[in-house]
């Protein structure tokens, strides 16, 4: 199966990792991703800040740059749902242009989205050991794309020796919504100040994120407060997960070595059990 | 903690917002109150079945009614006729105003009890009776100790949310003249005696309407308190203040729109009164006003009404949407200065007043969606709110380095190579004014971010500078492999 | 005259609907909204859905077993007056009878202030909803608005052949001539105004029975 990668300016720019993960799992799916070199942004920032002939001229570019492919997958619900609520708003005027959106929006998926819903992917037959205390942030604009809290973290009971903590306000915005964070400062760094403190509280050493407008606002938080916590995007977990984990089988080739990424945990998982003898459940 | 309300000038968002996120106390108030009530909605809304689909009905219910408004006004004001009740028009507030000031003179009026309104709220209608001589008391407990305080209401349904147990307590001994007790219980007792008294004795009752039936004439108004159910059944006159929004086709659909309020409003399966008022008494009948006066005011709606916005009329004035935002759980209802605060106040408070005015609202959102999640009509907000902000660029209202901005963001975005080469200039830019890989300080716009939080310098290699290898990568990794 | 014509008025709302499609359809029905049917164990939901709304709910097996009940329960009260409206209540006399002979003084019903003085005031019901645990009550006749309102105390009287399912049941059975007032009645009356403190009886009866005949 073929997809392409729409890799959104903000995953593109400030989290390349998070990218290459997303390539890396579904080709290890399965599923090979090509990439057309010519995608600059869906128009977001502009559109969100009421600039719509702006938007409106990048849309339709990227309609342009998107003609020839089949499944679109990115790494960013916000992206996504720009793609699917308000490409075909943002070219009413114009029918040819607005059929083609439609045809976009229809075969635009976010990641996790895709994996859980269009590949429909059993990950009990992978290895995918991640001994971490993990939290999850459940980014706005998967309401948008229909993606629930238990849509995405159905998916974490499948890496093994994670434990999850559910956070207080898990699903309250963030703070960032883009040029909001700039314009109302005041409020959106207070949003980010709930949402760290709710953070902190459960104690966990990793946080899951699935968005880079979310990420760059919450790392940003973490680190003026000096507070260490790991913030992961879901594919980049998988990612390292699959490497790690006992998948020679699965990987069709001599695989890589494992990632450095969380500190190395023994052989053995979170409960004591070798690991090596097939992990516990 | 902000006491200002609307109606005091220009409002000043920007500040009272910074005043609000830097008040602990407001923060810890309004937090716990609107979760309470979001976490309650949510945990009872699953007893409908399918509580998505019976959304959607009342959308439908109320698009199809608003869509044919003039047919349903004329059902329902031919019903109220038939019953022997009256009915006024008033284009705006200080219409609606004068028109009511009119039936409390002519009903030789000197006390009059007041119920919930919002719309009663929005046209500021106690002045107006109080500087004509009337003796007006508002006698849902939330809005009488707001009348007491002399302060405008800073939610929806639950209008003191911003006063603890001791201002009250301070605020009845002052004006009542009892002994100081922060017990919510005695407050609550005390208030009770004193509006029983204005209630057994008041010559006027004044009403909001929560639906209106045009099928029956009927007006609908629900409370948990009872006060609505004295001002409705006691005075001689009743007068129901009413938005023309309100109205739904038959009796047959008011049960959809009940099963929702008040599990949306507060996670309650209903409210404890549910009045259904149809007209002035009946010959025959022991109580009940004499005179039914329905006084029907526009202000405004009708221009929603033609417009791209006209869904923001399916509002019930539930507050949900207040409940779920994450920015009204920061800044409370007063930094709003507008009578309806919260989602649907950013909305539709620049539609019904001046969008110069309220040029703040429309804008000061993440457009996380909450809202159009929690509402029970699927009010559309953040899109409404994008159009708000289109329709304030078009009219100039956004700053010059924005519009410079985004017009250098436009041609960036127009070549994968002008991309590249903005991008390499803002990560450039970035490294200037970092340490270690973090930016703790910005110029301009940038230095609003910075207050808040850090700004990582952008990595060296984008994705794109990265594909070609990561091809390599995945070729060896499946061994050369052709399959 | 303060306000403004019915024309000028019907002038903006006609010309803001004019042009514009009037393409959403009346749904035919609100079914997808029912969430009790009638086949169900209605009256057990009733009476669950009551308790848990803080009603205080009693069944009697009849009428006799009733009138026993109330005369119980106003006599628990210590009630010295109570407001029995002159119409609405089943076995009004027996009930009478018995409220005498436990030495209860009957308010005048045609008295307007007399809910304000009773402390218990005792109706019946026109029909009860399971699915809110609402009570229905009207206006008109031997009834009185303030029996259910002005006294500290409800009691109602609900025959188990008045339970319907669901409010769609409610709306369905609408009598073509809605009398001038109509009350659900869900739940005693309560606030939490004041720190979300929930205190019962603001204005209305901070207690309410329900007395469940059948």
């Amino acid at each position: 199966m073929r997809v392409s990668l729409f890799v959104t300016c903000l995953t593109d720019l400030y989290f390349p990792e998070v990218a290459e993960s997303v390539v890396r799992v579904l080709h290890r799916l399965g599923v090979k991703c090509d990439f057309p070199a010519d995608q600059t942004c869906c128009g977001q920032p502009a559109l969100n800040s009421g600039f719509i002939d702006e938007a409106r001229a990048v849309a339709a570019r990227m309609i342009r740059v998107f003609e020839g492919a089949g499944t679109v997958v990115t790494p960013s619900g916000s992206c996504c749902s720009i793609v699917r609520e308000y490409f075909p708003h943002l070219t009413e005027h114009d029918p040819d242009l607005h059929a083609r959106a439609l045809a976009l929006a229809e075969r635009t998926f976010e990641f996790t989205e895709f994996l859980t819903k269009r590949l429909k992917v059993d990950l009990s037959a992978w290895d995918l050991p991640y001994p971490a205390t993990a939290t999850f942030h459940y980014s706005c604009h998967n309401r948008g794309i229909g993606m629930t809290v238990e849509d995405i973290t159905s998916v974490l009971r499948y890496f093994r020796g994670l434990e999850y903590r559910p956070l207080v306000k898990l699903d309250q915005c963030c703070g960032f919504g883009g040029t909001f964070a700039v314009k109302y400062g005041d409020i959106s760094g207070s949003m980010l100040a709930d949402k760290i403190e709710c953070i902190k509280a459960t104690g966990a050493d990793l946080l899951i994120c699935n968005d880079g407008g979310c990420t760059l606002n919450i790392v940003g938080g973490l680190h003026r407060q000096g507070i260490d916590i790991r913030v992961r995007h879901i594919a980049e977990m998988l990612d390292e997960a699959m490497r790690n984990g006992d998948n020679a089988r699965l990987m069709r080739g001599r695989g890589q070595a494992p990632v450095e990424g969380l500190p190395r945990r023994p052989a053995a998982c979170a409960c004591g059990h070798d690991r090596t003898a097939g992990g516990c459940s | 903690m902000s006491t200002a309300g609307h109606g005091a000038g220009v409002p000043d968002f920007k500040r009272q917002a910074a005043a609000a996120v830097a008040d602990r106390r407001l923060q810890e108030i309004f937090d716990r109150a609107t979760r309470q009530k979001d976490d309650g909605r949510r945990a009872i809304l699953p007893e409908l079945g399918d509580p998505l689909a019976v959304r959607n009905l009342a959308a439908q219910i109320k698009d199809h009614t608003l869509e044919n408004l003039d047919r349903y006004l004329e059902q329902f004001i031919d019903q109220i006729r038939r019953r022997g009740g009256q009915v006024h028009f008033a284009a705006d507030g200080p219409q609606a105003r004068s028109v009511i000031v009119e039936i409390a003179r002519g009903a030789g009026a000197r006390l009059i009890v007041k119920s919930k309104s919002m719309v009663s709220e929005e046209i500021e209608l106690n002045h107006d009776l109080e500087a004509a001589g009337f003796e007006v008391v508002e006698t849902d407990l939330g809005e009488y100790i707001l009348q007491l305080a002399g302060e405008k209401p800073s939610h929806i349904v639950t209008p003191v949310a911003h006063k603890n147990r001791q201002d009250v307590g301070r605020l009845f001994a002052d004006k009542l003249g009892i002994p100081y007790t922060t017990d919510p219980p005695e407050l609550t007792m005390v208030a009770r005696r004193v509006l029983r008294e204005k209630f057994r004795t008041a010559d006027l009752g004044i009403i909001g309407a929560n639906f209106a039936v045009a099928e029956t004439g009927t007006v609908c108004i629900v409370t948990n308190e009872g006060n609505g159910r004295y001002c409705s059944s006691r005075p001689r006159v009743l007068v129901c203040l009413m938005g023309l929004e309100k109205l739904v086709p038959r009796m047959a659909d008011l049960p959809v729109f009940l099963k929702l309020l008040g599990k949306s409003a507060t996670g309650q399966r209903i409210t404890c009164y549910t009045s259904l008022i149809t007209g002035p008494k009946r010959p025959g009948d022991f109580d009940g006003p004499e005179e039914f006066h329905l006084v029907l005011m526009d202000n405004r709606r009708s221009a929603v009404l033609g417009s791209d916005y006209m869904q923001t009329l399916r509002c019930i004035r539930c507050g949900a949407c207040l409940n779920a935002c994450p920015v009204y759980r920061k800044i409370g209802g007063h930094a709003y200065e507008a009578t309806y605060p919260g989602p649907i106040g950013k909305v539709i408070t620049p539609l019904l007043n001046s969008l110069e005015v309220y040029e703040h609202l429309p804008q000061a959102s993440s457009l996380c969606g909450a809202c159009l999640d929690a509402c029970p009509v699927r009010i559309d907000i953040p899109t409404h709110l994008i159009r708000l902000r289109e329709e304030l660029v078009r009219r100039g209202r956004s700053p010059l380095a924005f519009r410079l901005g985004f017009k250098g963001w436009r041609l960036g975005m127009s070549s994968r190579w002008l991309y590249r080469w903005g991008a390499m200039k803002a990560r450039w830019f970035m490294w200037l004014v970092s340490r270690n890989g973090w930016c703790r300080w910005m110029p301009s716009t940038g230095g609003v971010w910075t207050r808040h939080r850090d700004l990582p310098v952008m990595p060296a290699r984008p994705f794109r500078a990265r594909w070609a290898a990561l091809q390599k990568e995945l070729e060896s990794e499946d061994g050369g492999d052709a399959r | 005259m303060p306000g403004e014509t019915e024309q000028a008025f019907f002038a903006r709302i006609r010309g803001a609907l004019a042009g514009r499609p009037r393409s959403t359809a009346l749904p035919a029905d609100t079914e997808v909204a029912r969430v009790v049917r009638p086949d169900g164990d209605v009256v057990g939901l009733f009476i669950e859905r009551a308790v848990q709304a803080g009603m205080q709910v009693h069944r009697v097996a009849d009428q006799t077993a009733m009138v026993a009940r109330i005369g119980e329960l106003v006599e628990a009260r210590k009630a010295v007056e109570i407001l029995v409206p002159v119409e609405g209540i089943p076995s009004r006399d027996a009930v009478v009878a018995e409220l005498q002979r436990r030495g209860v003084r009957l308010a005048d019903p045609d008295d307007p202030d007399a809910a304000f003085r009773a402390e218990v005031g005792l109706t019946g019901v026109e029909l009860a909803v399971a699915e809110t645990a609402s009570l229905s009550l009207i206006s008109g006749g031997g009834r009185r608005r303030l029996a259910s309102l002005a006294v500290p105390c409800h009691i109602a009287v609900v025959l188990v052949s008045q339970i319907v399912a669901d409010l769609i049941d409610w709306a369905g059975r609408r009598p073509g001539d809605m009398p001038a007032n109509e009350v659900l009645v869900s739940s005693h009356s309560k606030t939490a105004d004041i720190e979300m403190v929930l205190v019962p009886g603001i204005h209305g009866p901070g207690t309410l029975h329900v007395v469940l005949v059948g």
